[in-house]
């Protein structure tokens, strides 16, 4: 008798100390996602980045002062996900095959009460169509559609890679994915490893054998959303801020 | 039978299909098909649609050479990412090696010959002939030696041996590499050495000193963050990190020490004082020094408590520092590209008294790549930009074909005769030099042309990898070997019938295959193989074509007769104490997050890390540490104006405590700009005090807020 597997909940764990605010892993979602270049009237408050690096400083004068780079995206909330919550369009969907919660810009009419009710700041409003320096729509990828004005976007864990590598693991006869076979570009492109992830599903993946990990807290955990972007840090200021006071700190970064 | 409606009945129905509808499907179905059909108009661009496969290339914006695996769409590279288990970059790439494929199509692509009056940005198109055709008008009226300089940006390609063959060729010509500017001091303390490739031994030191450079943020290769911080967490090296702002690097660092900027060449001295003072030097590496004596008379007058004020540093970790750099088996000391000559030579003056030439973790002096490209074969025509006399040249040849290593415009400028002098540049982007007539020829961009790239400089051995053409070049551009034999036609040079790219690259494979010197690293297997295992000069062209790379045998020791000499570097500037009056004043420094690729054109995509975030900072940001702030009533977001002597501009200022009080630091880098434009750069070096070496010396300033 065929039993049945538990379903994967695919998430990250971002090695705070490890990460050195290069930027690769937003330029790489930006490309892997097709996110188009800003309208020169842009701004950090109205352009698209479904990946942003904020800098946290722990408040003291030069030269004690130190900071630490946290990169935000989308936190795959697992309860009470806001965004599905108050979407009226059916346009963010919780998928419970993934644990993705997936944006579906074609639902989507651009009321953006999604864009209120995430506390983190990780969603996005297309304020311009976007365009591609002439040629440069060559370079597409063919996986992700492109998004036109008037939608909110955001992070869905390059959903488009998850599907490839499904597709792959059915015509070899599998129903497993590794996690090795499926990455985000954000944590493939990282050059120093800060971003692991993988199944928290699987007790013995390294994500999951890292989120328990004692370095390890989850942004603004007292809203109770279950996030499944976990980060770790060896500094007792980076948990202090990061559980509770993040959202000030984000908040001029965020396009909500 | 007749059925008649009444009016009621036709109304009844009409609100009954209308209510009835409400509790169908029909007008979600309606809502949704409206916001798709309004998310489909021509005008949004559609990803290509084809085969997606795979293909190896070797990245060269600048000269790590990291491993690239491309997702293609026909020969289309559509995403990029690093070859995992590459000997140079491990699986990593920058920001900029991730958009390397957008370069083909950015919007400053120059498309055919160019010309530029001076001071006009107005652009006259002219035909490749014509342009060669003024060059070689401009040589041969050229008639004082050394007059026409060819400036390289990326030496050690075949395209380098054939521009200093020409150089060779000309008396009025002289050929100057851009070679790593932290390291190429040490030529110059090594007089009656030939002149070898230059690398540092990171992996094998024990203890970094850094005078501010960006080794967790783009120094070396984009792998060598990660194999810092697992050295770090592995506690068995040591980084002590010296700059004036708290940067990514100086917080990853074991130790930060934040001296003033412009303090780099005291505090060096400062630390050899303490070495000599000591008698911590090597006594094996003073008996290389030919010049000890003169050296330590010089050095004496730098002590810890001398240089302390200058420096922002206090004596003991002067000396604390020194007795650790002294201590180690195998530290090196390692400066950013920014800094001044005399600061080069002061750290690399450390890493000769402490014998960290030559010396596993040190500063590796390479063995030539064999074939005709290499290094050593025409020592006597390479000259250093430093050693150009100010306002000598009539023309410069500007190499721009690769991006990279570029010298600052204003430092062209010194050089160039006042009047009737002109810039010939090979770039792929438009590129104007107001100041001087300069004519533009298109360059092929990466992927488009073979090119062959020598490897990074934080490793010991000498490498070399090959970069493909996937894509045609767009008609009337040329590579760097093409634009060097044009050159040489245009001026009769015997090297101008050397060959095409492909002959001449596949020369030097050969000639690497024969040597039977270092390892393959091939893509395919994932792993290194001895080059004497290696069937047949095809196989490492296979190899190095599918992104894969070529390392040397790590080469000996310094040879037993080598000797240095200290003091000529500080002979022509002399270095003194600041006054008091002089430490206490508020300077402005220019600085670029990313040097490497400050003034080379980046994909728009990249504005992700400053208009949209701020990441790294816009263009004509000023950092300003609170306390100065506090001192002009400016918060973050005013604007303020900077006046030096050389002029005023206005810049935005930021306040943050990651800077020095007393020190405003104003971005360089690619901003966005009102315009969205990716390549405007910032004019804050107009109004900087350069030194000889092309970089920018602390200036005071005057600062004032600019009320709206």
């Amino acid at each position: 008798m065929e039993t049945k597997q538990t379903p994967p909940r695919y998430g990250m764990v971002i090695d705070v100390d490890r990460c050195t605010g290069c930027g690769n892993c937003m330029i790489a979602c930006a490309v892997e996602n097709n996110v188009p270049p800003p309208n020169e009237k842009a701004t950090e408050r109205t352009g698209a980045a479904w990946m942003r690096i904020a800098r946290l400083d722990n408040g003291l004068p030069f030269p004690e002062h130190r900071s630490v780079f946290i990169p935000v995206s989308c936190q795959q909330c697992d309860h009470h996900t806001p965004c599905v919550s108050v979407c009226p369009q059916n346009a963010v969907e919780y998928d419970t095959e993934s644990g993705i919660v997936a944006q579906i810009p074609v639902r989507c009419f651009g009321c953006r009460y999604c864009m209120t009710a995430c506390p983190y700041h990780a969603r996005f409003y297309n304020w311009w169509d976007p365009e591609w320096p002439e040629g440069m729509e060559k370079t597409l990828n063919p996986d992700v559609s492109t998004r036109m004005r008037g939608v909110v976007e955001k992070c869905n864990f390059c959903h488009g890679r998850l599907q490839l590598a499904r597709a792959k693991a059915a015509a070899e006869g599998r129903r497993e994915i590794a996690d090795s076979e499926y990455q985000p570009a954000c944590g493939d492109s990282c050059p120093t490893k800060a971003i692991r992830f993988g199944n928290l599903a699987d007790p013995a993946s390294e994500v999951s054998v890292l989120a328990k990990d004692k370095r390890s807290f989850r942004m603004l955990e007292e809203l109770g959303t279950e996030p499944k972007v976990y980060f770790m840090s060896e500094q007792a200021w980076v948990h202090t801020i990061m559980k509770k006071n993040i959202s000030t700190e984000l908040k001029g970064h965020g396009n909500g | 039978m007749s059925i008649t409606l009444t009016r009621r009945e036709v109304l009844q129905f009409v609100g009954g299909a209308a209510l009835g509808a409400l509790f169908s499907p029909i007008p979600w179905k309606v809502l949704d098909d409206t916001a798709e059909w309004t998310q489909n108009w021509p005008w949004i661009p559609k990803a290509p649609t084809g085969n997606v496969s795979y293909m190896g290339a070797t990245c060269t914006l600048c000269q790590s050479a990291c491993g690239m695996r491309a997702r293609t769409i026909g020969r289309q590279p559509i995403s990029l990412a690093g070859i995992t288990g590459h000997p140079f970059n491990n699986g990593a790439l920058c920001t900029m090696g991730i958009l390397a494929h957008h370069l083909r199509y950015h919007p400053q692509r120059l498309k055919q010959p160019v010309k530029y009056a001076p001071g006009s940005a107005h652009a006259a198109q002219l035909s490749s002939t014509n342009a060669l055709d003024e060059i070689s008008r401009h040589i041969a009226s050229s008639a004082a030696a050394g007059s026409v300089a060819v400036i390289d940006s990326r030496p050690g390609r075949t395209a380098s041996s054939l521009l200093r063959s020409i150089c060779s060729s000309h008396e009025a010509m002289r050929y100057i590499p851009v070679s790593a500017p932290s390291l190429d001091v040490l030529h110059a303390m090594m007089p009656s050495a030939p002149l070898a490739p230059l690398g540092c031994d990171i992996d094998g030191a024990s203890l970094i000193l850094n005078f501010g450079a960006p080794l967790f943020d783009n120094w070396g290769t984009p792998s060598r963050a990660a194999a810092l911080l697992d050295r770090r967490g592995a506690k068995d090296q040591t980084i002590i990190h010296v700059e004036g702002i708290c940067s990514r690097s100086a917080e990853r660092s074991s130790e930060w020490i934040a001296a003033r900027p412009g303090s780099e060449a005291l505090l060096a001295l400062g630390i050899a004082n303490v070495i000599i003072g000591e008698k911590l030097c090597s006594p094996a590496a003073a008996r290389t020094i030919t010049d000890f004596a003169r050296f330590a008379d010089f050095v004496a007058a730098f002590t810890p408590d001398a240089v302390s004020k200058a420096a922002g540093v206090t004596p003991e970790t002067i000396k604390s520092t020194a007795r650790a750099f002294a201590s180690h088996r195998s530290a090196v000391a390692i400066i950013g590209s920014d800094a001044s000559l005399d600061a080069r030579s002061a750290v690399m003056a450390l890493n000769v008294l402490t014998g960290a030439i030559g010396r596993t973790g040190g500063i590796a002096l390479r063995s030539d790549i064999p074939g005709t490209a290499a290094l050593s074969a025409h020592t006597a025509f390479v000259a250093a930009i430093s050693s150009v006399p100010d306002h000598s040249l009539r023309v410069i040849i500007l190499d721009e074909s690769l991006s990279g290593c570029t010298l600052p415009d204003a430092l062209l400028e010194k050089k160039l005769v006042s009047q009737d002098s002109i810039i010939v540049s090979l770039s792929p982007f438009v590129t104007p030099r107001p100041f001087c007539t300069q004519s533009v020829l298109p360059a092929s961009v990466m992927f488009e042309t073979l090119t062959d790239v020598p490897g990074p400089i934080d490793r010991p051995a000498s490498s070399l990898a090959l970069a493909t053409a996937a894509l045609p070049a767009p008609e009337g551009t040329m590579d760097a070997v093409q634009f060097a034999l044009a050159l040489g036609t245009a001026i009769g040079s015997p090297a101008a019938a050397a060959g095409t790219t492909e002959e001449l690259i596949k020369q030097r494979i050969a000639a690497l295959h024969a040597s039977k010197r270092g390892s393959l690293f091939a893509p395919s297997t994932g792993a290194a193989t001895a080059m004497k295992s290696v069937a047949s000069a095809d196989d490492v062209w296979s190899a190095l074509t599918d992104g894969g790379c070529w390392i040397d045998d790590v080469p000996h020791g310094l040879d037993a007769s080598a000797k240095f000499s200290l003091m000529p570097l500080f002979s022509g500037t002399p270095i003194s104490l600041p006054k008091p009056r002089e430490v206490d004043q508020l300077v402005v420094l220019p600085f670029a997050e990313m040097k490497v690729y400050d003034g080379t054109a980046i994909s728009p995509l990249l504005s992700k890390v400053s208009q949209e975030s701020d990441l790294r900072p816009g263009l004509h940001q000023a950092y300003v540490n609170p306390a100065t702030a506090g001192g002009f009533a400016v918060a973050t977001g005013d604007t303020i104006s900077l006046t030096t002597e050389h002029g005023t501009m206005k810049v935005h200022a930021r306040v943050d405590v990651s800077v020095m009080p007393g020190v405003i630091f104003v971005s360089t880098a690619h901003g966005s700009g009102a315009g969205g434009s990716v390549q405007q750069t910032s004019d804050i070096r107009m109004l900087c005090d350069m030194n000889g070496s092309g970089s920018f010396n602390p200036t005071p300033v005057s600062i004032q807020k600019v009320l709206a």
